[in-house]
């Protein structure tokens, strides 16, 4: 068609790809779903940093409401991070994901208390910042939660799940089920025994002198 | 313990924790017969069942307590990206401002770092995001933002201009600022603030401290937008924790319905107040009031309206804050009238030099003493009945002597209505009709200014001997009535014979140069570009020739005859006499006039048409803000400019602004001639032709086929315009495959351009290879070829790009 290579300068319509903002982690949650346990790697980042901003946040507009529920906090970081309109089942998968990255968030905790009760690098800072350390005088028992969740690792991988789910996202018994793709009774069985196995590794070995 | 041990007492606990505790001893003694360790193990646990889940439960909470103060912790700071920390300037609810300087020794560059404590901040992409558009605002009174980012630990930190400078407050207080300074320091406020709004940023925090001025007087504001990048929670915190001083933060701040553009104009009154001294000339005082009123709707209705009442003010001129005090609205009704009032000095002006000619007539001719006393009783008659007939226009025009307030226009049609019945004789009457003529063309009422000129021209030929030069007058304005109001054939008709005989009656060099110009402009108009041409090389020549060759005259027509050669596209010679233009303009006028800024948008536009777009924005910029300052935003002049500085910022790529100017120009247009003016079609292609650039392709359309309708029923059929618009939407359509449709537009233009500009014209050829196109898509193959090889045949290099007005 001689006609057509005189006008090859007819306008091409470039296609635009339009990058939706939930991908990463709708995209990952999918790949999780169908059985890729490397989507959870990739998606842990994101949820410990959605999950950050979050609490952030909530520590301004709740800092008078001690009853700071964490299920509504995993539960924003879902909606911030997924596509709204996924199922329930997909929600609590990320629950699960989310519960793990709390954990985490509070190891660094202890991390940095730690660093700053040894003087770390913060003495030779020549400015002053505006709001005072974390109470000192604080038990400082993260790292003895940290511990005894890392036991409960060694002994039943499974009953760790279930801890983090039930400690830290605030997941029922049946959420942790279905997060979990475990049947109820099991998971019921499982944090009856790994909550007081919890308590016994996280009471004072020094219980306060009655008078 | 090992995993097997550790899933036999977890089933044995479960197991027991289903019995009632009196039954579980028994359990355990028959489960773990065997081994006592195990019970002892489950034991231990059931122990603990009735105070594992409230320890665990306060133990959770307090854990996401701790949590939250760890994310709470501020992080110290030696260095940020490029920059080393040099010490703190300031500390805010919002964070903590740092001077800091490269580190890498590159640059001397001493830059101010804010670092935002992270809770503070609302989603991070949208502060990335708001950030980036901050980092577009570039105003010499505006401290850019460089950029921004995240410290390791996550603290949101944005790099801004150092401005070495104090409080606009201190700084008024310490220069001992005059009252007129203050205002004018605040005008530069008003200037930052408006382009913000104008790319739609509020500051939403303005505040002394917040309005810096160097030590060479150059106001910078600091902080712009940076409220947006907060969460919502964080600026209620910040409020509530440290309470604006009621002065800047407006109600809605607080109350949280919202900021606008609004927000901002309350604190630019608590800046105003600030800045004045305790007793404020009531006007200043009037116009703080307004600015800081409670409720948004009653405020200036942008931070442009408020800097138009500063600038009355500075020019004493009636301000518009103090439109309901009484006194202050007689005042203003002589400002209102003033054309009216001008028309009734002009007329006056008038009578005195007929009288004056009558008297002279006296002197010269000799008359005998009867024919002198006839005379001299006639003209006290005629002085009489025009005294009269102004004093009752002035009787009506007084404010309470009608039972509404008249409007300009009621006074005009009342003047026109008494004229009829003034006893006055014709070259007295035919005088009045022209000047009413005058002023219906400045208030747009072209129908009446052409029946008024006429009425003058039928008044002045029925006087004996007829008057040859003021009858050329009045024929010129039927022509200046008829061309205003875009009778054309009309105007062209009389205008022509006024050519020669403005040479044959010997009239002022003035007016011959005149009905050149006008001729010229009238056919520049039409499109006819190469005719209009011959008679602005003709005025110039005779104005060279016969007059002062450094005059404004000159200016004149060297400004139009450009304008006529960059429609033909011979852009060397057109810049060589707007440069002209603007030189003699500049030295005859001053720097700052507003034929400065108009020959200056011309120049600006003949650079943008040959890509030379940078230095077209230089001129542009430079036009808008004189503009501005001397006429004002909504005047027609200022629009033009801005719609053509819109034009260039879409040519330079920046889609979202040019969309944002051209609906801003839009809604000015409507508000000034309405939506079925030409103009205001012109300017609806235009966003078009920017939606069109940035891929908005319904929209465009849309915007397209609204032009189009609006050019049919507003133009005259075959108009140019109508092509552009019909070339614009026929390229779209082809674009967007719909050949068949393109083609019937394509082929109107086509049949417009050839007969206006013959087919050598970029316009022509424009056409002609859109129709190509939707030739080649409807498989007419050889018509395509045909026409493509006949349009290549004569392209030379123009940019391919849509049609403007």
């Amino acid at each position: 068609m001689p006609c057509v290579h005189t006008l090859s300068w007819l306008p091409a319509r470039q296609p635009h790809p339009m990058p939706a903002p939930h991908d990463d982690a709708d995209r990952l949650l999918a790949r999780l779903r169908a059985g890729d346990d490397a989507a959870m790697e990739a998606l842990l980042p994101l949820i410990y940093d959605e999950l950050k901003a979050i609490a952030r946040r909530r520590r301004v507009s709740e800092r008078h409401d001690h009853t700071l529920n964490t299920t509504a906090l995993v539960h924003e970081a879902f909606l911030k991070l997924v596509d709204g309109t996924r199922g329930w089942n997909d929600r609590l998968h990320f629950m699960a994901i989310a519960a793990r990255a709390m954990r985490q968030i509070l190891i660094d905790y202890g991390r940095a208390r730690s660093a700053q009760k040894r003087g770390g690098d913060w003495v030779r800072v020549p400015v002053t910042l505006a709001h005072a350390l974390p109470n000192q005088a604080e038990d400082d028992d993260t790292e003895a939660l940290e511990r005894a969740l890392q036991q409960l690792e060694r002994l039943s991988p499974r009953q760790a799940r279930v801890v983090e789910c039930r400690y830290f996202a605030g997941l029922t018994i049946a959420e942790t089920a279905s997060a979990l793709d475990l049947s109820e009774p099991t998971v019921k069985r499982d944090w009856r025994a790994a909550r007081l196995w919890l308590y016994r590794q996280l009471q004072p070995t020094e219980p306060p002198a009655q008078p | 313990m090992t995993a097997d041990r550790w899933t036999r007492i977890t089933t044995l606990v479960d197991a027991a924790l289903d019995l009632p505790p009196d039954h579980r001893s028994t359990f355990l003694d028959t489960a773990c017969a065997d081994d006592p360790d195990l019970r002892r193990e489950v034991e231990d646990l059931l122990a603990a069942d009735t105070e594992a889940d409230a320890f665990l439960e306060a133990r959770a909470t307090r854990d996401v307590e701790r949590l939250m103060a760890h994310l709470n912790t501020p992080e110290p700071l030696e260095r940020i990206g490029p920059y080393r920390v040099l010490h703190v300037l300031g500390q805010g609810g919002m964070g903590t401002v740092y001077l800091a300087e490269r580190a890498d020794g590159l640059f001397e560059q001493r830059v101010a770092i804010k670092v935002m404590q992270p809770q503070h901040i609302a989603h991070l992409d949208r502060f990335r995001l708001e950030q980036q558009v901050l980092a577009r605002l570039s105003h010499p009174h505006i401290a850019r933002l460089y950029d921004g980012g995240l410290t390791p630990k996550g603290a949101p930190y944005i790099i801004m201009e150092y401005v070495d400078g104090q409080p606009i407050t201190d700084f008024a207080t310490q220069r001992r600022l005059t009252t007129d300074e203050r205002v004018a320091l605040l005008l530069s406020v008003c200037d930052a603030v408006q382009y913000a709004h104008r790319h739609l940023i509020i500051h939403r925090d303005l505040k002394p401290s917040n309005v810096l001025v160097t030590s060479e007087g150059q106001v910078k504001l600091l902080d712009f937008g940076i409220a947006k990048l907060m969460s919502d929670e964080a600026a209620t915190i910040t409020q509530a924790a440290s309470p604006h001083t009621p002065r800047f933060a407006a109600p809605e701040q607080h109350t949280g319905v919202g900021t606008t553009t609004a927000t901002d104009v309350f604190a630019l009154g608590g800046l105003l107040t600030d800045l004045l001294p305790e007793k404020p000339p009531a006007d200043l005082y009037a116009i703080g009031q307004k600015a800081q009123a409670g409720s948004p709707e009653a405020r200036y209705a942008s931070a442009e309206a408020f800097a138009d009442d500063l600038r009355r003010y500075l020019s004493r001129v009636p301000v518009s804050a103090r439109a309901h005090d009484r006194v202050y609205r007689a005042r203003r009704f002589v400002w209102r009238h003033r054309l009216v009032l001008g028309l009734l000095l002009l007329m006056l002006g008038v009578i005195s030099a007929l009288s004056g000619v009558y008297l002279t007539g006296l002197r010269d001719a000799r008359d005998t003493a009867q024919t002198a006393a006839d005379r001299a009783e006639e003209q006290v008659a005629q002085t009489e009945a025009v005294r009269d007939y102004l004093v009752d226009l002035f009787e009506l025009a007084a404010p309470g002597n009608a039972p509404q307030p008249l409007t300009t226009l009621d006074l005009v049609d009342r003047a026109a209505q008494q004229l009829d019945s003034l006893s006055a004789t014709p070259d007295v009457r035919g005088a009045m009709y022209q000047t009413l003529a005058m002023v219906n063309v400045r208030l747009g009422r072209y129908e009446q200014a052409l029946d008024q000129a006429e009425e003058s021209v039928r008044q002045l030929q029925r006087t004996a001997p007829v008057d040859s030069i003021a009858l050329w007058h009045a024929r010129r304005g039927v022509a200046h009535a008829a061309k205003s109001g875009d009778v054309w054939d009309r105007a062209e008709a009389e205008l022509r014979p006024l050519v020669p005989e403005s040479d044959r009656l010997n009239l002022p060099l003035d007016d011959r140069v005149d009905i050149r110009v006008m001729l010229g402009d009238l056919l520049w108009r039409q499109s006819r570009y190469a005719e209009a041409e011959a008679f602005g090389r003709e005025a110039l020549r005779v104005q060279e020739t016969y007059g002062e060759a450094i005059s404004t005259t000159t200016a004149d027509i060297a400004n139009d005859l450009a304008l006529t050669l960059q429609y033909q596209e011979q852009y060397g010679e057109a810049e060589r006499l707007l440069r002209q233009a603007l030189a003699l303009r500049q030295s005859l006028l001053g720097e700052r006039h507003m034929q400065v800024a108009l020959t200056m948008n011309n120049l600006a536009q003949l650079l943008s048409d040959q890509g030379r777009y940078d230095d077209a924005a230089i001129y542009f910029e430079h036009t808008l803000a004189m503009e501005r300052d001397l006429l004002g935003l909504d005047h027609p002049q200022t629009l033009t400019t801005m719609n053509n500085f819109a034009l260039l910022r879409r040519y330079q790529g920046a889609y979202a602004e040019s969309e944002v100017l051209f609906r801003d120009l839009l809604d000015r247009r409507a508000q000034a001639i309405g939506t079925d003016h030409p103009v205001y079609a012109m300017t609806v292609n235009n966003l078009a032709h920017t939606l069109h650039d940035a891929k908005q392709d319904e929209a465009a359309e849309q915007e397209y086929r609204r032009a189009l309708r609006l050019k049919r029923t507003s133009m005259n059929a075959g108009h140019a315009s109508i092509g552009i618009t019909l070339t614009n939407l026929g390229r779209l359509l082809v674009e967007t495959y719909r050949p068949v449709e393109a083609e019937v537009y394509l082929t109107e233009a086509l049949d417009i351009f050839e007969a206006r500009f013959g087919l050598d014209h970029g316009r022509t050829r424009s056409a002609q290879r859109w129709l190509a196109h939707s030739y080649a898509a409807t498989g007419a193959c050889d018509r395509a070829e045909i026409l493509a090889t006949e349009s290549e045949r004569t392209f030379t290099r123009t940019p391919e790009r849509c049609m403007v007005d």
